[in-house]
């Protein structure tokens, strides 16, 4: 870790690199045609993504036709060859999934490709992993739990009856929100044993359910989990962000004020802040222990807001209307710079 | 003279009194032995050479401390004479301290005492039935080694009837079969009582509850001392009773003293606070308040962390937070200087913005922690506080800036950073 990037995925079948502090575009890995695209993305601007006057950072540094390709667009051996729906990363690897029903294990220092794991029959809709296993929930109601040493497909889970929109892994809690406004928690049961008979250590997984957390009445888009696994807070249709306790089951006081789906949350622990993204195009900041929503970043991009992460001093968020979005509380303050890692 | 070097031969508490006139010397002298009887009490042993060398015909262990000094003194076949001369001189000059002795001590005048035995058996008994209350209380009084003197040399009765440790067979050469009523009590144990001492007089008059109770140091006698109604009854606490009695008993003699002798007040000398220390000050009052005084402002005014070492003082800061180490520093500029360290720093910043890690394994973490790089010793982490102290204000008030990164072509689905 501690490389000071920002990556991201979209709906372009690319996945971008950006520095942190310069906001530069380091690397673009994917298709062969992402250059082209981006060329006629330049010379041609999507009408409908009016860039508002506030705009800063920086763009990429686009050759005109006929000049040498640069050098921070990369396509990889293998690719997703549609949307790059979710990604996950640690400090050895990166996992994205896409629409093309599959998951990419990358080397997060090279980016390249290290495996594909082909099972969903549906998008990939988002991904958890560990030090052991692998969790992707798809847009087919399945849960899939791999083992991430070898890359093999330990259990599929499919009690879901709706797309399963998010999935959080902590030891062996998953939790996982689906489309039908329903909330698991399963137990995942990852055992690694020796064979004696081949000689080889084998995982294998024994999914259980242990409980479930359902929304108001509509589906839910997105989940979290605590650090110590205490609460879970969950997300949807319903315009609300609902928090559990996960040992019990009951029911915080939910917090409201999102105008939209709430399409993305984030739990800052340290901090004890929610950091919501919404249909509504808001970024709105809550209080974990209180549920008091303390801020609000409405209208911010032009669109929806489709993922949203923070840390002590930025929320980090993506847009529909193809632009991250940093936003910097420590921008300008003296000696912020020694707080990085 | 073997008195005034029995008593000089111990260290000289207060040097310019010993050396002046005959009667601060005879001062010093009841001083020193009752201060000594004090530090016999304390410590166990006399400081002087003669309690070492007293008379073999007790074993040590059983011998009660402080009368050996007694015992040895009238064994002494050189001393009497002049001792009796001594204490015939002071009776003359100190008539005072002559009534002051005789009441407990001369057996002439025992007939015309009954009044004030009764009294005193009175006395006893409640000390007694208030020591029995509390068996750990020891009982050991400390008789007055001047008033031993005087009794010894000025009674024509033999020491025997002072001495009471009846246990040992070689008692019988001292005679301590009889007690002289008044004059010394001795609690024994009780099987000992049953068996040596069945004629006792002492035993007669006290009532049955005072027998039975059990002596709190079987092995040792306790001994009442001749003057017991000039003490506050004890009740706990050996040594600081012992101490009190003697500092009790000095007030009296320095007041008979400053009657009877042409001296300087006592009042004056040894000031009202001085009277419980125990210890006699020659110096000037007035002088000895100064030092005293000027003391107390020193400890007043003492900077606690000047004695210790620097790393024990950034620890002991490294406790605070932040703001009352920002007033810390301005309590004087040493205190300013230690809280430069950047260790007191590093303990103030990692313990307010360290999160605890509640879960194993660590769950993902999404961007930096914003505790800086963990690595080098010398970060500027008074800097790197107010950093975060400006962030976490500027996230309160919602004053964020915005960068947008251009460059993807379509929606973005899917964020994740590191720092």
């Amino acid at each position: 870790m501690y490389r000071n990037h920002i990556y991201t995925g979209s709906r372009d079948r690319t996945i971008r690199v950006w520095d942190i502090r310069t906001y530069e575009c380091l690397q673009v890995i994917g298709i062969p045609e992402a250059l082209a695209n981006d060329r006629m993305h330049r010379a041609h601007p999507n009408p409908n993504n009016a860039q508002p006057d506030f705009t800063e950072g920086t763009q990429v540094k686009l050759n005109l036709p006929g000049e040498p390709v640069p050098a921070i667009y990369h396509t990889p051996r293998i690719y997703h060859d549609a949307s790059i729906l979710c990604m996950q990363l640690d400090d050895e690897i990166a996992i994205t999934g896409s629409s093309d029903n599959t998951l990419i294990i990358w080397d997060i220092k090279t980016w390249q490709p290290l495996k594909r794991l082909e099972h969903h029959s549906a998008g990939v809709l988002d991904v958890a992993f560990d030090k052991e296993k692998i969790v992707s929930c798809s847009k087919d109601s399945t849960l899939c739990i791999w083992d991430r040493a070898t890359g093999n497909l330990l259990q599929k889970v499919d009690s879901h009856r709706g797309p399963v929109n998010a999935v959080q892994l902590r030891g062996q809690l998953v939790i996982s929100a689906s489309g039908e406004g329903c909330a698991r928690l399963w137990n995942v049961g990852y055992e690694r044993r020796f064979n004696p008979y081949n000689g080889q250590y084998e995982a294998t997984a024994d999914t259980k359910l242990v409980k479930e957390f359902w929304s108001h009445e509509r589906g839910l888009a997105c989940i979290e989990f605590s650090d110590d696994g205490k609460y879970v807070l969950a997300g949807g249709n319903d315009m609300m962000i609902f928090k559990y306790d996960a040992l019990t089951g009951t029911e915080f006081p939910r917090m409201t004020g999102h105008k939209a789906l709430v399409r993305s949350l984030y739990l800052d622990e340290a901090s004890g802040r929610i950091i919501s993204g919404s249909y509504d195009s808001s970024i709105r900041v809550w209080d974990l222990h209180t549920g008091e929503q303390t801020m609000c970043f409405p209208a911010w991009t032009t669109s929806w807001m489709l993922s949203a992460k923070s840390d002590y001093r930025r929320i980090v968020c993506t847009s529909q209307d193809s632009r991250a979005l940093i936003l910097d509380f420590g921008y300008g303050v003296e000696d912020a710079e020694l707080l990085e890692s | 003279m073997h008195y005034i070097d029995d008593i000089t031969s111990t260290p000289p508490l207060h040097g310019d009194i010993t050396n002046e006139t005959t009667h601060n010397t005879r001062f010093s002298q009841r001083f020193a032995t009752r201060h000594r009887s004090a530090l016999l009490e304390r410590f166990g042993s006399a400081p002087s050479s003669t309690t070492s060398a007293t008379s073999n015909t007790l074993p040590d262990q059983q011998r009660p401390r402080t009368l050996s000094n007694t015992l040895k003194r009238n064994a002494d076949t050189a001393a009497p004479r002049r001792s009796s001369r001594r204490s015939r001189a002071l009776q003359r000059e100190n008539p005072a301290s002559q009534s002051f002795s005789s009441t407990s001590v001369n057996s002439t005048t025992e007939g015309n005492d009954a009044p004030r035995l009764q009294r005193g058996f009175k006395k006893m008994r409640s000390m007694f039935l208030r020591a029995s209350r509390d068996p750990t209380t020891p009982m050991v009084w400390q008789p007055i080694p001047s008033s031993h003197s005087d009794y010894a040399s000025s009674s024509s009765s033999p020491p025997q009837n002072v001495v009471a440790r009846p246990s040992s067979s070689s008692d019988s050469a001292h005679g301590a079969a009889t007690v002289t009523p008044g004059a010394y009590l001795h609690v024994v144990p009780q099987h000992i009582q049953e068996q040596e001492y069945p004629a006792a007089s002492i035993i007669a008059t006290q009532p049955a509850t005072i027998e039975r109770s059990p002596s709190p140091f079987p092995d040792n006698a306790s001994y009442l001392p001749p003057s017991m109604y000039a003490f506050e009854p004890p009740s706990g606490g050996s040594a600081a009773r012992a101490a009190a009695a003697s500092a009790n008993s000095r007030k009296k003699v320095e007041r008979k003293d400053s009657q009877t002798l042409v001296t300087p007040p006592m009042e004056d000398l040894y000031g009202r606070e001085n009277r419980e220390s125990g210890i006699v000050m020659s110096a000037e009052h007035s002088r000895v308040r100064g030092l005293r005084s000027r003391a107390q402002s020193q400890v007043k005014g003492m900077n606690p962390l000047e004695i210790l070492p620097a790393e024990i003082s950034a620890q002991i800061f490294g406790h605070l937070d932040a703001h009352s180490l920002a007033q810390v520093a301005q309590v004087a500029r040493a205190w300013y200087s230690l809280t430069l360290d950047s260790h007191v720093w590093r303990q103030v910043f990692l313990k307010t913005w360290q999160a605890a890690e509640r879960s194993n394994p660590l769950p993902l973490m999404v961007g930096g922690k914003g505790i800086g790089s963990q690595e080098g010793f010398d970060q500027s982490w008074a800097a790197m506080y107010r950093a975060r102290k400006q962030i976490n204000t500027n996230w309160s008030k919602g004053d964020a800036m915005a960068i947008y990164l251009n460059g993807h072509t379509d929606s973005v689905y899917c964020v994740q950073f590191d720092e």
